[in-house]
């Protein structure tokens, strides 16, 4: 896939949601373009619809209309089991409740991602423990997330993010549960695979501050995207 | 695949609330039911089938009474066996020789106290000496059989002897039957086959005398010649029989058993026995299994959110239904294992209490590794089978879904 193309495009997407009698649209018509090694910033007030692009995005929910293409690859017909391997190789998450799995160990979180590739164990072993020792948590491997402070989980969520290689990281409010303090420093660590890894990020947020991180900004509000930002 | 699914399942059990461990309670007690019941049935089958085997293959037993219903039925009937039967079975090629015996219950007196006793009534010509001590089955341990001739000499069973009074009876001692005062020339040794370890033995002409029996045998034991076949011989009896007490065929007043005939019908009974005990340890079963059907859809409710982290990170949901249907499996096969054991310590403990306070050896346990096994395999799939459902729940759950809960 060349580099130089668009990782992700949505043309007029449209999420509609039937709840009831009553019809809630969600996205509405949304296109957008994210290049190779950009880090976007999609930005709106809650209920903006810019949760429901991301999980769009992220394979995690099928658009109503529209086409969303990844690494010029439509994925808004596949299956489930195509779009898990999608998400499993090409997408890696960070949520803003960081979702460790509580019974695993740090390590084991990490190693997870992996397991669903069919990562021989030797191998998954090693790469979480080296994405660990980036994130600077060589000695909270064995702990469990109840265990760990909200920013050693957050980054916990990152080292999984990483574990599949992924060419697109999407992080959902990233520092929304973590003090000031730690939060830059996740932003800063974000920044850093964004600029040395060139992994290509979108960020969802509400936080004016963190925009400033992003190469680019995109305002959705009212499932729209506000053009003055573009 | 399969081996990390195994692995994270493991670590998620190991880590798991007692509540679901309690689920375990409903499996491994029906388990337990059926590994006791079934180990202790087919213990009671091989222990028949043994005694049957002590008897010997070449052994016939005709007995009065049509219904094959063992020695019980001989005292309901009204038919008798006559020392004339006993004459036309003498005469049935294939025999090599066949005695009459007569038995009966009386109270037996030895010095202040009073038990009731089995009495077999023997004859004691040589001939018959001779073969009951070739039969092994009466067997002397200390003393002697009873001379021929002789009318008031009695030998004690292993377990009578030991058992009956309070006192071991010994070759020294005398006992009175009906105001006749016997002495006691030989105790048996242990036999193991149950009746013949429980008699005492006296000669025939003198039970006959003393309780007013007439011409007729409670049985008579043919044994037949080496090379002949028992079947056949048993078939040639019964023809003769037939036509010397004028009955037709189906209308038989006398059963003739080989011990192979008499093993396939206890076989049989137990089998059904057998049968009914386990139908019965199966709704224990089906409980256990609605148990853990119910903690499965509960776990899927729990670990919605779980499920949904899984999808996002490449989970496809053939891992989700893999994950937790060997979830459920182990979960039936860690409480089938507990069901083993404890199925084993039931039937163990039977076994001692049968043989310590009954005198019983046809209670064995007996644990085959195919029962062993194969319950283990049973528990995980009905562990399997029961989260089938809840894992497809599971499974099919919509990734963005499950993340919000």
């Amino acid at each position: 896939m060349s580099k130089e193309g668009p990782v992700i495009e949505l043309r007029d997407v449209w999420k509609i949601y039937q709840m009831g009698e009553v019809t809630v649209e969600a996205v509405r018509g949304i296109s957008l373009k994210v290049n190779h090694g950009e880090f976007l910033s999609v930005m709106g007030p809650s209920g903006s619809g810019k949760s429901t692009c991301m999980h769009m995005i992220g394979c995690l929910d099928l658009p109503t209309r529209g086409t969303i293409l990844l690494e010029g690859k439509d994925i808004s017909h596949m299956s489930e089991s195509e779009l898990a391997q999608v998400r499993g190789r090409t997408i890696g998450f960070i949520f803003q409740q960081f979702n460790l799995i509580p019974t695993l160990t740090a390590l084991e979180n990490v190693m997870l991602p992996m397991a669903f590739q069919g990562i021989p164990l030797n191998e998954r072993r090693s790469k979480a423990f080296s994405l660990l020792n980036l994130v600077g948590l060589s000695d909270r491997m064995y702990h469990r997330p109840k265990e760990l402070s909200g920013g050693q989980q957050q980054r916990v969520a990152i080292a999984r993010s990483l574990t599949n290689d992924p060419r697109v990281i999407l992080a959902d409010e990233p520092t929304g549960n973590v003090d000031s303090t730690t939060g830059k420093s996740i932003m800063d660590y974000l920044s850093k695979l964004n600029k040395e890894e060139k992994k290509t990020i979108v960020m969802v947020t509400h936080d004016p501050e963190l925009a400033k991180y992003a190469s680019r900004v995109v305002n959705i509000y009212d499932g729209k995207i506000k053009q003055k930002g573009d | 695949m399969l081996l990390d699914s195994l692995v994270y399942v493991v670590q998620h059990l190991l880590r798991r609330k007692l509540r679901s461990w309690l689920t375990l309670l409903g499996i491994f007690i029906g388990m337990a039911a059926v590994v006791s019941l079934i180990s202790l049935s087919q213990g009671m089958q091989n222990a028949i089938t043994s005694e049957f085997e002590k008897v010997g293959a070449d052994r016939i037993v005709v007995m009065p009474g049509g219904a094959i219903a063992g020695p019980m039925s001989s005292g309901l009937s009204v038919a008798k066996l006559t020392s004339e039967d006993l004459r036309v079975i003498q005469r049935v090629r294939g025999v090599e020789f066949a005695m009459g015996m007569v038995s009966t219950y009386a109270p037996i007196y030895f010095k202040d106290e009073m038990k009731e006793g089995y009495l077999f009534g023997v004859p004691t010509d040589s001939k018959t000496n001779y073969y009951i001590e070739r039969v092994g089955l009466f067997n002397i341990a200390d003393g002697r059989n009873p001379k021929p001739g002789s009318k008031y000499e009695a030998v004690f069973g292993y377990r009578t002897a030991h058992k009956l009074f309070s006192r071991n009876i010994t070759t020294k001692d005398k006992i009175t039957i009906e105001g006749k005062e016997f002495s006691v020339v030989g105790v048996q040794s242990l036999i193991g086959t149950g009746v013949h370890d429980q008699i005492i033995r006296i000669p025939k002409d003198t039970l006959k005398e003393l309780f007013g029996i007439g011409d007729e045998n409670s049985m008579i034991v043919v044994k037949v010649s080496s090379g002949s076949n028992p079947i056949n011989v048993a078939e040639d009896i019964k023809l003769q029989l037939r036509q010397f007490r004028n009955v037709k065929e189906g209308e038989e007043d006398f059963s003739v058993e080989t011990s192979q005939e008499m093993v396939k019908v206890f076989t049989q009974i137990l089998g059904v026995v057998q049968a009914l005990l386990v139908g019965v340890a199966s709704i224990s079963l089906v409980v256990g299994a609605v148990g853990i059907m119910n903690t499965m859809y509960t776990a899927v409710v729990e670990r919605t959110k779980e499920i949904g982290i899984m999808k996002a990170i490449g989970a496809t949901n053939r891992a989700i239904l893999l994950i937790f249907v060997l979830e459920s499996g182990l979960l039936g096969l860690v409480g089938g294992a507990i069901g083993v054991i404890l199925g084993i310590f039931i039937s163990k403990s039977v076994e001692l209490v049968a043989a310590q306070q009954l005198g019983s050896n046809l209670l064995k346990a007996y644990l085959s590794p195919g029962l062993i096994l194969g319950v283990l395999f049973f528990a995980f799939s009905l562990g399997v089978l029961s989260g089938f459902f809840p894992a497809r729940k599971a499974a099919k759950l919509q990734p963005v879904d499950a993340l919000r809960h």
